[in-house]
């Protein structure tokens, strides 16, 4: 599942520490997650969602949509 | 007060009890003849208390915000993810390893050795049939 974290994140000035602990969870998971290797839960979506004040597939982009 | 610091007075229950199984094991080893009475003690002592004590020293040694990294480290989904995959991996090399230590064992005629790693190859399966059963049910 590709995302756009990495550009949202850094259009709002954070850092990856800063949103790992907003979101209570590793900064190795934040790096994981922008470089496409690791698929979050659901929870973690919304939290994501959450914090950025967006919806999850303004986030997160199904792969079945690009091709 | 940080989670482990809450149950420092548990641990150092825990402590005051490995140290008393320790102290009875040492002077059973003296007073008493069974030695697997005291042997037994004294080990069982020396695991309880040092495992107390690590824990006190590490809850007085670690701040709160060490802590809580900790905590999050532990309960971080992708750590969570990394252990299942882990922990499935080594069960899949540790079983035909197992296998064969047991096969090894019988073909040397050492029957004892071999049924001991025959049952924890059963215990094994059975455990995991068991668990992916009720996790099955509960997710």
């Amino acid at each position: 599942m590709n995302n756009k974290l990495e550009e949202i994140r850094k259009s709002r000035g954070i850092n990856q520490e800063e949103l790992a602990k907003a979101l209570e969870v590793s900064r190795q998971t934040i790096c994981s997650l922008e470089t496409g290797k690791y698929n979050p839960s659901i929870t973690l979506a919304f939290k994501l969602a959450k914090y950025f004040n967006l919806k999850i597939e303004d986030i997160f982009i199904y792969e079945e949509e690009i091709q | 007060m940080n989670n482990n610091k809450r149950y420092l007075p548990v641990y150092a229950l825990i402590m005051i009890l490995g140290a008393a199984a320790l102290i009875f094991g040492l002077i059973s080893s003296k007073l008493l003849d069974n030695s697997l009475i005291s042997g037994f003690s004294t080990g069982l002592g020396i695991v309880v208390l040092s495992s107390a004590l690590t824990r006190i020293a590490t809850a007085l040694a670690t701040s709160e915000q060490k802590q809580k990294e900790l905590e999050i480290e532990l309960k971080d989904e992708r750590n969570s993810a990394i252990r299942e995959k882990a922990a499935w991996s080594t069960c899949k090399v540790l079983l035909p390893t197992m296998g064969v230590a047991a096969l090894a064992l019988a073909l040397s005629n050492q029957f004892i050795g071999a049924c001991v790693i025959a049952g924890i190859i059963l215990v094994y399966s059975v455990s995991l049939a068991a668990f992916s059963t009720y996790y099955s049910k509960r997710l």
